[in-house]
């Protein structure tokens, strides 16, 4: 990277490897945004809600305090695939240890926990459940931006008016109802809408920046996570 | 936490805010076409259609990317459209796609592009296509080549394929200049018809689209309902699309706020003005109702008298200018006609200037400023021209501060029809000192003079008047380049123009191949125009009896002069597709590309050939009279040879460069085989006619060392007493001996330690033993 990039919070991070303390405060940030992803992934991997949210503190506490994840190393490519890797190898001790304590039929639990869960939801791996909650959650974050952005310069209710058009297939409401809505006009209206879209993209894009160390890699990390959401391999 | 609220994601669908999101929004302007980064790379293509080999990126717009391909089993080169990845991922779009895509399959017309598959692959939705050789119709409208006339003929043809899809029920929807191709042979074809209806069906889908840019960019050839309600668009749509192209091919511009009547710009007649603005009407209804009545009456106006008046050539009018540049200047510029933009004439101004203006240190042109100015008008150091003015200055009125050569010449040192100077030197010669037909000045001398001091000798002249009087036939001849500069004037913006179309044809660098090889032709003509005098020369000397002899050298120096001067175009490739000149091999007429690529081919043999061959016809004209017949028949075998090896070479390159395919690899040793016969042939020429080496096996000759070596010339190039040469003794075998005295019939000669001297006739004297390139004596024994 060079300077004059803006750095974004995982360039901070794999940077220094996690320690100074402005990386530090980069990577609290970082996991507590991307906390829904992790609890996804221990749930599909077996795991009750509380068990799989209880390892999930205790993962991003070990993860933190800067202990050793063996394998995974910070310095290049995606934070979500860094994360993932650090997890997986997280959640494989955490298994051996658990096993190890509860040796003579401790694991019992589990194992009904996995044949609901399957049952429950199509059979997803663990990792395509972490992928596409890491998407919805980049999306949930983008559009969070985008409201409160709306709402602090006074234009909630253009948020809440013109956001099925944000996607493709929202011509269910014609524009002219929203210009009634909005007491604009349709052509301030589709005005509006264009902004909204851009701002929208800008806003994804951005938060996908904050995950990769090259800018150049957000296109691809976008093609990744929406092969996530289509339920594809990427 | 994120799942603190109830639902994150407002009830939005998020694979489709993920495709909104992944629009590409680079730059921040609302019209942004897909930029060259946004491109999926060859490699990603190439991984993305393993059944095809991808051979290069054609072009790309706002939504998708072309590229050329082969399809190695069907062993054809099609055009792949693909459509970007967040489009396959829009919901609806796969069922839109594939109804869209069978209804286009089945269209079929020869002004139609073929789409010949379809599908998804890798992510991408893709179209494969037929692939046309040729330029799309804004290439062609940049390239400055539509006058109203072609106008007039392309239109009906872009008519009968709109009518036939309407019929169809299909519309295209997005009729633009880019999507109207031109093949090589100047026929019509209609691109992308309903790829648009592809792209957005839904007023939904339109609308990302739009935010997306890819529709805003063509919106000056969209109607106003196709804008306004998409839903509601019918074939008048394309009708109302066909009336901007027309109106762009005729004036250049687009038809946008009050626009004026293509009567006023282009040399149309006003009934044309009617069907356009027709055409162009907001309101569908005022249109014309089909494709085929704006068909009718375009063909109707083809007809139409009364012209208006032409407001300058702009039809013609174009600009080439080099990319390489020398001392901050393009390398070649040229430019004809007038600004289209400012309607003032344009002014070349590069390292070689060629326009009606041209200025740089090569200017050529009709009013020409430079260092060295060739024109109409010449201002330069040097310059050249109908009327020159400079410090050597040459022309039909020169005046120059130093040197003045011409009909009419003022200048220091003036020669000329008329000569006015310091120093005159011509027919009628004015000056302080002249010499001429009728001279005035000072110190006069010539035929009628009056002058205060009359000079009867030459030598008391001042030296730089005896200069001019000596070199005067030089100097006049001067006058004769006006041929080789007369000839590149006409060659390089007739190259310009032709390289422009190539470039705007997509061409890369190498297949249009470097500007700077239109400079081959200043050498080149400069060889041509010195070989024709020459010939000239020679023939004007010749002695009367000895006409035959010049005969047969002449029409050699002739052939070899034809090939050079048709050889040169097709290797600098200015000699577009046609029936007549040209190599005519199977596969040439194939495409553009190839017909360029293989006379080139052919044009450099035959151009490297074609100076052997006059090398030939020179010898010619040197050759001792006893070499003549057989000369004659050598110097025809040669020429033909030459012909054929040029012939063979070409089509063994086009052997190793089949077309649509990578060139085989030869090994270096066997690139050129096929030329060993020629230049076999040449050996035998060159050793019977031009010169050879012997070995004298005796040193009998005072000078010539036992079994040394020489070179010896057949050429009569003159013989002096003392020349050691070869000549045919009675024996049959070759004799030395050296010349005492040249006569008339032949040679007198004498051999060394022999006190006669005897008679050689020419036709027994083989040749003059011009130096010896090795001697036994250099070298040291053992």
């Amino acid at each position: 990277m060079t300077s004059s990039f803006h750095d974004t919070r995982w360039t901070l991070v794999s940077r220094s490897r996690g320690s100074d303390t402005q990386a530090k405060a980069a990577l609290s940030e970082l996991c507590e945004a991307y906390y829904a992803p992790v609890v996804a992934f221990l749930k599909r991997d077996g795991r009750e809600e509380d068990v799989a949210r209880e390892l999930a503190h205790d993962f991003f506490a070990k993860l933190l305090a800067g202990g050793a994840i063996e394998g995974a190393d910070p310095v290049r490519g995606r934070f979500r695939s860094y994360l993932l890797s650090a997890l997986k190898r997280f959640a494989a001790d955490q298994r051996d240890k658990t096993n190890a304590a509860k040796r003579g039929g401790g694991q019992i639990h589990a194992d009904v926990a996995e044949g609901a869960e399957i049952a429950d939801l199509s059979a997803e791996a663990p990792d395509t459940a972490f992928d596409r909650q890491w998407a919805l959650t980049v999306l949930a974050r983008a559009l969070a931006l985008l409201e409160a952005e709306l709402r602090e310069s006074g234009k909630g209710h253009h948020f809440e008016t013109l956001k099925p058009w944000l996607t493709a297939d929202a011509d269910a409401t014609p524009q002219s109802e929203a210009a009634a809505k909005l007491g604009l006009s349709e052509d301030a209206v589709k005005v509006a809408i264009h902004r909204l879209r851009k701002r929208f993209r800008d806003a994804v894009k951005a938060e996908i920046a904050q995950t990769v160390s090259d800018l150049g890699n957000v296109r691809e990390e976008l093609d990744a996570l929406m092969a996530a959401l289509r339920g594809q391999p990427c | 936490m994120n799942d603190s609220s109830p639902d994150p994601l407002h009830g939005l669908n998020p694979a489709d805010l993920m495709a909104a999101a992944a629009m590409p929004t680079d730059g921040g302007a609302d019209t942004i076409p897909l930029q060259r980064a946004d491109l999926p790379s060859l490699e990603e293509i190439a991984a993305a259609f393993p059944d095809l080999e991808i051979l290069g990126l054609i072009g790309h717009g706002g939504m998708s990317a072309v590229f050329r391909a082969r399809q190695p089993k069907l062993d054809r080169v099609v055009a792949l459209k693909v459509l970007p990845k967040s489009l396959a991922a829009t919901p609806g779009f796969a069922e839109r796609f594939n109804r869209e895509g069978r209804v286009l399959a089945r269209l079929s017309h020869p002004s139609i592009v073929a789409v010949h598959d379809f599908g998804e692959s890798g992510g991408f939705a893709y179209l494969i296509m037929e692939f046309v050789d040729g330029v799309n119709l804004r290439q062609a409208m940049r390239a400055g080549r539509f006058t109203p006339e072609q106008a007039l003929r392309i239109i009906p043809a872009i008519c009968d394929a709109l009518q036939f899809a309407h019929t169809q029920g299909v519309l295209h929807r997005d009729i633009k200049p880019e999507n109207i191709l031109l093949d090589s042979k100047g026929r019509v074809r209609i691109a992308d018809f309903g790829i648009a209806k592809i792209l957005d069906e839904k007023g939904g889908d339109a609308m990302l689209l739009t935010q997306s840019g890819a529709k805003l960019g063509t919106a000056p050839y969209m109607a106003p309902e196709q804008i306004e309600q998409p839903s509601s668009v019918d074939h008048r749509a394309d009708i109302y699309s066909l009336g901007v192209v027309f109106y762009e091919m005729l004036t250049g511009e687009l038809p946008l706020g009050r626009f004026a009547a293509p009567s006023e710009i282009a040399a149309v007649g006003g009934n044309i003005d009617e069907i356009v603005f027709r055409a162009l009407e907001k309101e569908r209804t005022r249109r014309q109702q089909s494709v085929s009545e704006f068909k009718t009456q375009v063909e109707g106006a083809h007809a139409a008298p009364g012209r208006a008046a032409v407001r300058g050539n702009r039809w013609d009018a174009f600009e080439y200018k080099s990319r390489r540049t020398l001392w901050g200047l393009p390398l070649l510029h040229v430019v004809h006609g007038r600004d289209p933009a400012t309607g003032k004439r344009r002014q070349a101004h590069g390292f070689f200037a060629f326009g009606d203006l041209a200025k740089g240190v090569f200017a050529f042109g009709g009013i020409a400023r430079g260092f060295f100015a060739c024109g109409g008008l010449a201002v330069g150091v040097v310059s050249f021209g109908g009327l020159s003015t400079g410090l050597i200055s040459i022309g039909g009125l020169a005046v120059a501060l130093l040197l003045a050569v011409g009909g009419v010449a003022v200048g220091a040192l003036a020669m000329g029809g008329v000569a006015m100077g310091w120093m005159a030197c011509g027919g009628v010669a004015v000056g302080v000192y002249a010499h001429g037909g009728v001279a005035a000045g000072n110190h006069g001398m010539g035929g009628v003079v009056g002058a205060g001091t009359v000079v009867k000798s030459i030598s008391e002249l001042p030296p730089a008047l005896q200069w001019m009087i000596r070199s005067s036939p030089y100097l006049t001849a001067l006058n004769l380049l006006w041929l080789p500069l007369g000839l590149l004037m006409t060659l390089v913006p007739w190259w310009a123009r032709r390289q422009l179309q190539v470039e705007c044809g997509g061409t890369t660098r190498e297949q249009a191949g470097s500007s700077s090889r239109i400079f081959w032709t200043i050498p080149a003509t400069t060889l041509f125009c010195g070989m024709l005098f020459w010939l000239v020369g020679k023939w004007s000397t010749a002695v009367p009896g000895g006409m035959a002899n010049i005969i047969i050298p002449t029409v050699i120096c002739g052939m070899g002069l034809l090939f050079f001067v048709l050889a040169l175009p097709l290797w600098l490739r200015l000699v577009p597709i046609n029936p007549v000149y040209g190599v005519r091999l199977p596969s040439t007429m194939a495409s553009e590309t190839r017909w360029f690529a293989v006379n080139a081919v052919f044009g450099k043999h035959l151009f490297w050939w074609s100076l052997l061959v006059m090398g030939a016809g020179v010898a010619g004209f040197y050759q001792l009279p006893r070499h003549l017949d057989a000369y004659a028949w050598a110097a025809i075998t040669l020429t033909l040879v030459a012909l054929a090896a040029a012939v063979v070479s070409t089509v063994v390159w086009m052997r190793r460069h089949p077309m649509g395919a990578t060139p085989r690899k030869t090994h270096r040793l066997l690139r050129n085989l096929e030329l060993v016969l020629p230049v076999v042939v040449l050996m035998f020429f060159v050793r019977s006619f031009v010169g050879r080496a012997y070995v004298v096996p005796n040193g009998a000759e005072p000078g010539v060392t036992k079994n040394s070596r020489w070179l010896a010339s057949h050429l009569n190039t003159g013989f002096a007493a003392g020349d050691l040469i070869a000549y045919e003794h009675e024996s049959g075998q070759t004799w030395l001996a050296r010349v005492v005295t040249v006569e008339l019939k032949g040679l007198r000669l004498k051999r060394g330690g022999n006190p006669d001297e005897f008679f050689m006739p020419w036709d027994k004297v083989i040749g003059k033993m011009l130096f010896s390139y090795l001697s036994p004596s250099a070298i040291p024994k053992p």
